[in-house]
């Protein structure tokens, strides 16, 4: 016979007393670990939905970062050099330039093994009367093809339909139209015949009434030898929109007396719009982690609120059922004392019953509040599915806790019945009976 | 033995002050079986409760074997109960959890006995309770069960038992068959003393007395 014994008999003599205190001690226990689980998934779904947002972001940027090499190597500088002296305006209302500059200029620039700027185009355009055709104003345009730079030459030359052979023409749309002309036939323009090399399809520009024969001829028949009034460096490098600046400066320096305009550079306006994609799906990932760290914040709030008062009132249950305990037995108590038990043994006796109960209820609860954290933890999620291992399951510390809390509220809740059962004057108790 | 001088036990209430026991004194002999009679509420219980170290009177002295028990802190007094005093009531106070051998082992709780079990069996015997010892008390007749509340009051072989209205619950042959009990307790040399409102019960005891108003006197019929 000892104590334990006795207590365990106890238990099981009042069966639904104790499964109702037993009760009470798992709700409280569960309801604190279901709150911890379910906070506990619903921080780690979070974390899974940002990762899985930050991952998405990251590739977008990379995405976008790659995408804008790929425009800055497709959309680099158009630049236009010509003399210094060249009035701009008289440039664009003409359509090309009065001011000349030597040829040898384009040759300069090419060696200069400027990086930045290549596909060197040195032009003379003037527009002409063609006396042939009954004096139609036509624009002659002479070029040599693309410069390249020395160290480029093994690379296949960029033709885009510039190179024009001694003796031959390029004719526009119109001219061609006009003519009625196609490769092969001979046309005279300038008292000059030239074999019909190439005809563009319509541009819907002044190229449909332009004709490009070779620079040298065309310095020849414009009275302009060793003359030019334009070099276009076409698809010049840019590094991500920088650079245009520095680009004029380097060909200044190379060529001082000319002046360097950029001609539609979509380049710095597509990074730009890059780039803001980019900050607007960080700012968007930054907005949804606030929200998530504030539903976070709520869940805990409303945590912290249910799961104590669920233990006050597991705590206030255990407190009554004690004193119910008590009252039941007071006889018992009565005998105890009266045969020479000490009122130590006797609160021992109800302490051990609320720890029994309190252990028994504290595992229940805590497996109780894992399948309720999981289950509701969830169904509460964003959607992601977070899939628990049996070791993150059980944690021991959450097990712990569980158990020091079902431990502290049963024998709390015990503490005043049991102490006043120990007190209990054993002959009041059976002069009145057992009552 | 047992020996009680100008006991006097006063109840302070909302109603002023009762005077339980006024002035009693007693002396029992090793072998003495003494009844105390009286009707209901005239002090017995409190006198017995007084006897049995459980409750501290007013005035007046007790000595059991001797010794005053109320000038012993409150744990020596419980180790003074266990050790020489058993005690038997009118409403038994059997735990109603344990088994019949359980709860006459139940004072093993309060002072270690050296075999228990082997001790309990043989209170068990002795009151003819064999085939109920794995039986808790409401399987039990109510002459069972006060059976079983002598043979744990007798289970560390005390000195004085203390006897509250035994037979108050029982028919006429299970009465006397726990009144001859504690005759033959007070044959093998303890000290019976018990308190009944039951004129043929007191019959069995070697001398009763009279207790009325909280004084006591030798019955007409006592000696």
């Amino acid at each position: 016979m000892n104590i334990w014994r006795m207590t365990f008999k106890e238990i099981v003599f009042r069966k639904s007393a104790s499964l109702l205190a037993l009760a009470a001690v798992a709700v409280a226990v569960a309801a604190l670990v279901g709150s911890l689980m379910a906070l506990d998934l619903h921080q780690r779904q979070s974390e899974q939905v940002l990762e899985a947002h930050e991952e998405r972001v990251e590739s977008l940027m990379a995405e976008l970062g790659d995408e804008m090499r790929k425009a800055s190597l497709k959309l680099s500088y158009n630049l236009l050099i010509v003399p210094q002296d060249q009035n701009l305006r008289d440039w664009y209302t003409e359509g090309y330039g009065k001011q000349y500059m030597p040829e040898e200029y384009v040759d300069r620039l090419a060696s200069s093994n400027l990086m930045t700027v290549q596909h060197l185009l040195p032009t003379l355009q003037q527009r002409v009367e063609w006396p042939e055709q009954d004096g139609r104003t036509i624009l002659l345009i002479g070029t040599r093809g693309y410069v390249s730079y020395p160290d480029q030459k093994a690379k296949k030359p960029l033709d885009l339909g510039h190179m024009v052979p001694q003796g031959t023409v390029v004719l526009g749309y119109q001219l061609q139209q006009l003519l009625s002309a196609k490769e092969g036939d001979t046309v005279r323009l300038l008292g000059r015949d030239f074999a019909v090399h190439r005809c563009h399809e319509e541009r819907g520009s002044r190229d449909d009434i332009t004709a490009w024969i070779a620079l040298g001829e065309a310095q020849e028949l414009l009275g302009r030898q060793g003359q030019i009034n334009a070099i276009l460096a076409l698809k010049c490098m840019s590094c991500q929109g920088v650079g245009l600046h520095s680009v004029r400066g380097e060909v200044g320096r190379v060529l001082p007396d000319t002046q360097v305009v950029e001609m539609g550079s979509r380049v710095l306006a597509r990074y730009e719009s890059r780039a803001r994609v980019g900050e607007e799906a960080k700012a968007a990932l930054e907005q949804e982690r606030q929200h998530h760290a504030a539903m976070h914040a709520r869940r805990e709030a409303t945590a912290g609120v249910l799961s104590p008062v669920l233990i006050l009132a597991a705590a206030v249950w255990l407190a009554l059922s004690a004193f119910r305990d008590v009252r039941l037995r007071r006889g018992e108590y009565g005998i105890l004392r009266a045969i020479g038990v000490r009122s130590g043994r006797v609160l021992t006796m109800f302490l051990a019953k609320a720890a029994v109960v309190g252990l028994a209820g504290g595992v229940l609860g805590y497996a109780a509040g894992v399948l309720v954290g999981v289950y509701f933890g969830r169904g509460a999620g964003s959607g992601a599915q977070v899939l628990l291992t049996p070791a993150e399951m059980l944690r021991p510390d959450w097990a712990a806790l569980a158990l020091t809390v079902a431990l502290a509220v049963s024998i709390l809740g015990a503490w005043i019945p049991a102490m006043l059962a120990a007190r209990t004057d054993p002959a009041m108790i059976l002069r009145e009976g057992g009552r | 033995m047992l020996e009680a001088s100008g006991l006097t036990k006063q109840f302070s209430g909302p109603n002023g002050t009762v005077t339980a026991l006024s002035d009693v004194s007693l002396r029992a002999e090793p072998g003495e079986f003494l009844a105390v009679q009286g009707p209901s509420g005239c002090g017995k219980t409190t006198l017995m409760m007084i006897l049995g170290a459980l409750l501290r009177p007013t005035a007046g002295e007790v000595r059991i074997d001797g010794e005053d028990p109320y000038r012993l802190s409150p744990e020596a007094r419980s180790r003074f109960r266990a050790e020489r005093i058993g005690f038997v009531f009118q409403e038994f106070y059997l735990v109603p959890y344990l088994s019949v051998l359980e709860n006459i082992m139940a004072p093993s709780l309060a002072r270690p006995h050296p075999n228990p079990k082997a001790r309990a069996y043989e209170l068990i015997d002795h009151f003819q309770l064999a085939d109920r010892a794995a039986h808790v008390p409401a399987a039990l007749s109510t002459g069972e069960r006060q059976r079983v509340a002598l043979a744990r009051a007798l289970f560390h072989d005390p000195k004085l038992l203390l006897a509250d209205e035994p037979t108050g619950n029982l028919d006429a042959a299970n009465a006397e068959r726990v009144l001859s009990y504690l005759t033959a307790f007070a044959q093998s040399g303890g000290t019976v003393l018990m308190v009944t409102h039951h004129a043929d019960a007191a019959g069995y005891a070697h001398r009763a007395l009279e207790m009325a108003s909280g004084t006591l006197a030798p019955t007409a019929a006592g000696s």
